[in-house]
């Protein structure tokens, strides 16, 4: 088969000592950043962006891709050990992890989290690695009104998937519309909210934006909230003591693997991330697993359910950013922003016309997976000391990173206020429980919303028809109105939707 | 404070659509320059007046805490700073007034911090990246 050939001599680009070197480098800072309460693959991937303009294409990817799934392992750590996620995904992770090491199986806890990071990350690199190919070719089907409709849905499923306070994950969506439309437009080329200013002729700059808001907004949030980030008191662990028996074994398997489907799966939809993924899998363990009365209680089975889940999210979710040019959640937008900032352009022709790239970084995530696997158990015994890193050091440090990062992109001092600007926002958002991650992703999102809503009407010289032309967007329409639609209907009936996501912010 | 910053939100709002009409709604037999913003502009008011309605059922909210000016007029100084002596030594110097006066660490760990940060950025940004970081007009490093 064409594509196992073209896998091959990806693991081929992958295992080149530079690439092994960036997989190697990513996945160490990805597992420290997931680790350390609060900083979440996205800050990391923001922070880290600038860095890698220098390297080429492939190797920046490899790196920045190893970070944000390494993210995954690392974002179970402190949700274990303190009772904090390190990020969102980890969430349902804490449910289980937690009591496990209150019960003093801390070390089995993160085995067992590594495991199923590794099992659900490898189902999803296998899908994806079939799936990525066929969608691609399918997306060249897609014309600018097709686009339209999968931007659509991918901002409606956001509203979706904020849960029962949908208002604030639209409202967010809304903000990123309106930011994005700052600047040239296309169609007739005159400034839009510019306010005279110059440097916001060409836009809102993508990099100040989101260093701001996840980085620099980070920094703020430790400052006022400094309470929540406390350190505790640190203990020892041991790889021995930590490796699972074989009837937990036998325990975790099935879980992590129904689990790392769902979760990809959920990853590959456009708009829906891994903190989804981890949510909906725990929530389905806990109806139909084996052990369903002792989770929440500290169960392998729960850890495992979120663990292999986000992981499979988080790889399902290159299929749609590499295939369509769709990303699928916050981080993936990043990467997509960090493609087109090193002159690739996502989307169905990525696979055709930079095939050593799309399969150089596929094939290291094969590899990549390994390195976080191995690494993940080894730092059993020293993660501790990563969890503790007081935030009086991570505040000036992250401070630090974030102006010279900002300024070395564009060597533009107007960036770096944008970016404290951009900060005070994400604050500002949070007062009123006003998630970010939306925002980022329509900010992404709008100028190609924008772009082929103007290719369709040239197309069809200014008819509506085009957009309900093709079976593809008769099908995308119907979705988009019945995502819609349907928590509105379940309202009105005052069912309660199928699942609680009052917990989820992003 | 979710009241507060859910009405500078639907302002906003307000603001984008009032401006999408000067940028031409339709133009060409298609959207124009306008049409985006005005999109943008009715979700936030829609979409902000529903979060106002939350805000006022609920009741309380976390009110505005004046300790962010903290982090933003430090890098704002700093900034500041840097057309005198230059990025890197101004976050030298951030780092050690922060790490000493604000967090009160120890003597060792701020001079550690204050030398092996700034160090570290100069390599990579610097040497590595080539970036031109500002020297301020003294022009040291």
């Amino acid at each position: 088969m064409g594509n196992v050939q073209l896998l091959l001599e990806g693991i081929g680009t992958a295992l080149s000592f530079q690439n092994l070197i960036a997989a190697f480098a990513g996945a160490i800072m990805g597992l420290i950043v997931g680790a350390m309460p609060g900083i979440g693959s996205l800050a990391g991937v923001a922070l880290l962006l600038p860095l890698t303009f220098k390297m080429n294409p492939t190797t920046a990817i490899i790196m920045l891709a190893a970070l944000y799934y390494s993210n995954m392992y690392g974002g179970s750590f402190s949700a274990i050990l303190l009772n904090i996620p390190g990020d969102s995904p980890a969430i349902m992770t804490s449910l289980d992890g937690y009591p496990m090491s209150r019960k003093g199986e801390a070390g089995k806890a993160l085995f067992t989290a590594s495991v199923s990071s590794f099992i659900g990350g490898t189902i999803g690199i296998i899908m994806l690695t079939f799936i990525g190919p066929l969608a691609a070719k399918w997306g060249l089907s897609f014309g600018p009104a097709e686009l339209t409709w999968l931007i659509v849905l991918a901002l409606t499923s956001i509203g979706w998937l904020i849960g029962d306070k949908p208002a604030a994950g639209l409202l967010a969506t809304a903000l990123g519309m309106m930011i994005a439309t700052v600047g040239f437009d296309k169609a007739l080329g005159q400034p839009r909210f510019a306010f005279g200013n110059v440097n916001l002729f060409s836009g809102v700059a993508f990099i100040p934006l989101v260093i701001g808001m996840f980085g620099f907004g980070q920094v703020i949030d430790m400052v006022v909230n400094r309470d929540n980030y406390a350190s505790v008191s640190s203990k020892k662990l041991s790889i021995k003591e930590s490796i699972v028996n074989k009837d937990e074994a036998k325990r975790i398997a099935p879980v992590a693997v129904r689990s790392g489907l769902l979760g990809t799966f959920i990853g590959i939809l456009p708009g829906a991330g891994a903190t989804m993924g981890a949510f909906l899998s725990y929530v389905t363990e806990k109806k139909i697993g084996k052990n369903k009365d002792q989770m929440g209680k500290g169960a392998v089975e729960g850890v495992a359910a979120a663990e292999a889940a986000n992981n499979g999210a988080a790889m399902g979710a290159f299929a749609p950013l590499l295939s369509l040019g769709i990303p699928g959640s916050g981080t993936s937008a990043v990467l997509l922003g960090g493609l087109m900032m090193w002159g690739l352009q996502p989307g169905p022709l990525l696979f055709k016309n930079n095939p050593d790239f799309v399969w150089g970084l596929i094939g290291s995530m094969y590899i990549g997976n390994i390195i976080c696997l191995i690494i993940a158990i080894l730092s059993i015994p020293i993660l501790m000391k990563v969890v503790t890193v007081p935030s009086s050091l991570m505040v000036p440090l992250i401070s630090s990173i974030c102006i010279i990062g900002t300024y070395s992109v564009n060597n533009s001092m107007f960036d770096v206020y944008l970016m404290i600007g951009a900060g005070v926002l994400a604050y500002l958002m949070s007062l009123a429980d006003i998630p970010a991650a939306p925002l980022l992703l329509s900010f992404v999102l709008t100028p190609m919303l924008e772009m082929y809503i103007r290719q369709s009407f040239d197309i069809s010289g200014g008819s509506l028809g085009v957009f309900i032309q093709s079976p593809i967007s008769k099908v995308l329409c119907t979705l988009i109105i019945l995502f819609s639609v349907t928590p509105i209907l379940l309202k009105i009936f005052n069912k309660k939707p199928p699942v609680d996501m009052s917990e989820m912010d992003a | 404070m979710k009241k507060g910053v859910s009405v500078g939100f639907i302002l906003a709002g307000v603001y984008w659509i009032v401006m999408s009409f000067s940028y031409g709604l339709w133009v060409m037999n298609g959207p124009g320059g306008g049409f985006m913003p005005l999109i943008g502009g009715i979700l936030a008011v829609i979409f902000g007046i529903a979060v106002l309605i939350e805000a006022i059922k609920e009741g309380t909210s976390p009110s505005f805490d004046f300790k962010v000016l903290i982090p933003v007029g430090a890098l704002l100084a700093v900034i500041i700073l840097s057309k005198l002596i230059g990025l890197i030594l101004s976050i030298a110097v951030y780092l050690f007034i922060w790490l000493k006066f604000y967090e009160k660490e120890s003597t060792k760990l701020t001079i550690l911090v204050t030398i092996l940060c700034p160090l570290a950025c100069y390599l990579i940004f610097v040497m590595w990246l080539k970036a031109p970081l500002p020297r301020g007009i003294l022009g040291i490093l």
